[in-house]
């Protein structure tokens, strides 16, 4: 059963093809990690998923339906280059969260929230990249939804940062079954999460399969990785 | 509707991010807050006693809430892109047009806000007149003021969203593929509001009776088939 499908999509800004005919699965209930160079059409692909860019040709369906506000019920997006309101405390972006996402699971965003080591009191304005980067992983991950999409969320955050949110990632797997998709350039330290690995260039897959068949049969995911791109 | 009135809440509370703003719990900037408000309202007192500051000087303030009605409504759309939260903002599980409703209500809450302080302060000026220059501020004069005072307002109740409309449209074309739409569609906007609230143009078409009543029909029915157009702006033509 596939979360979510594209059959020959393609997507251009201007002269840029930003996704060329690309056509994938993404397996139910997986964690997927999505990986290629910048400009490879990564943020392109999540953004066509949650209904942020429309394709100029091919389809997409996302839980069985279009991209689409109602879809979105079930689908939880951080952006790669998304920030939070910075005039909420870290405890009213929670309260927020809570009113506007239907299944926010509060009690959980709580418990994140002392795991991540955040002040409660802090506004996002004063948090640094790191914390408000936690903050962000708190709001999507305390979310019930079936589809979790995280564009970069290691991007530009310090290692202890990282592990705390990859730390977090992982006890949240292991709390509810969801399809999960991650693009990250932090391969080494990711790849452990990973079911299935796509890799993408110029908006094409270049390789897909499974993680653990990869491994066996070409080494490390990262090797994999420089193999295909440098 | 608990969403919705998060939607609103967050919409005024949204504030420009501003680096570093933690001079503003410093000693010395209170200081210079606290010595140019008291400058102000000594030059405000100094005006009025002198006669500078006339009874019918601050009509002319009046018309400018709309101006920050325009203002604050381009502002709180924008906020979302220059903030970047629209990512945010625009994949909530709720139809775009209900997300502009919510952000049309936050600004016309703050509207009617600005409205309350801007009475405040007319009622303030008036008493300060009053006591400080009476020859020049009789109670005729007030009076008077009053009357003129209600007919503006009425103006603005009547103008305001179609004007907060107006601000969310270009902000919303602002960040659409129909960007480069903007400029013929300012000159549309200030055709349209010269048409519709200048005294003289509509008095040529309809007998002044009518005047406000035909202003108000006609201003909500355009507010509402341009938040129609920049709903479908957002939902269509909008992307990240």
């Amino acid at each position: 059963m596939m979360a979510v499908s594209l059959e020959g999509v393609t997507k251009t800004y201007g002269a840029q093809r930003a996704l060329d005919s690309l056509t994938l699965g993404l397996s139910e209930g997986q964690v997927t990690g999505v990986l290629g160079p910048n400009g490879a059409g990564k943020s392109t692909l999540f953004k066509a998923i949650v209904g942020l860019v429309r394709p100029d040709k091919g389809n997409i369906k996302v839980l069985g339906s279009k991209p689409s506000w109602q879809v979105n019920q079930q689908v939880a997006y951080l952006s790669d280059q998304c920030r939070w309101y910075g005039s909420h405390t870290v405890r009213q972006a929670i309260t927020y969260a809570a009113a506007v996402f239907p299944l926010f699971n509060t009690e959980r965003a709580e418990k994140l929230v002392d795991f991540m080591n955040l002040d409660r009191q802090a506004t996002v304005q004063t948090l640094s990249k790191g914390q408000e980067a936690r903050l962000k992983l708190i709001i999507c991950l305390a979310r019930d939804v079936r589809l979790l999409l995280l564009d970069e969320p290691f991007s530009g955050i310090d290692l202890v940062s990282r592990e705390k949110i990859i730390q977090g990632l992982i006890e949240s797997f292991a709390e509810r079954k969801q399809t999960i998709v991650i693009s990250t350039h932090e391969i080494q330290q990711a790849e452990s999460l990973f079911d299935q690995v796509i890799f993408i260039d110029l908006g094409q897959v270049v390789l897909s399969g499974d993680a653990e068949t990869l491994r066996q049969e070409k080494g490390s995911v990262e090797s994999i990785y420089r193999g295909l791109f440098q | 509707m608990k969403e919705f009135w998060a939607l609103v809440s967050n919409t005024r509370g949204l504030k420009r991010i501003k680096k570093d703003d933690s001079f503003r719990s410093t000693l010395w900037w209170k200081i210079y807050v606290g010595f140019f408000c008291v400058l102000a309202v000594g030059a405000l007192c100094y005006g009025i006693y002198s006669g500078a500051i006339n009874p019918s000087f601050q009509l002319i303030l009046i018309p400018l809430l709309l101006l920050l009605a325009f203002i604050h409504s381009l502002a709180a759309i924008k906020r979302e892109w220059s903030g970047q939260t629209a990512s945010w903002w625009l994949t909530l599980p709720y139809p775009r047009s209900e997300l502009l409703l919510a952000k049309l209500v936050g600004i016309y809450i703050r509207f009617l806000e600005m409205v309350v302080w801007s009475m405040a302060i007319l009622i303030l000026i008036a008493v300060a007149g009053v006591l400080l220059n009476p020859i020049l501020w009789t109670t005729q004069v007030i009076g008077g003021l009053t009357v003129a005072a209600v007919k503006d307002y009425l103006l603005i109740a009547t103008a305001s969203p179609l004007v907060i409309v107006l601000g969310m449209l270009l902000a919303v074309i602002r960040h659409s593929r129909l960007r480069p739409l903007i400029p013929p569609i300012w000159i549309l906007i200030i055709l349209l509001i010269s048409l519709l609230f200048s005294g003289k143009a509509m008095a040529a078409i309809l007998p002044p009776s009518y005047l406000l009543f035909i202003r108000i029909v006609v201003s909500l029915l355009l507010s509402a088939i341009i938040f129609g157009v920049t709903s479908y702006i957002l939902q269509e033509q909008t992307e990240l």
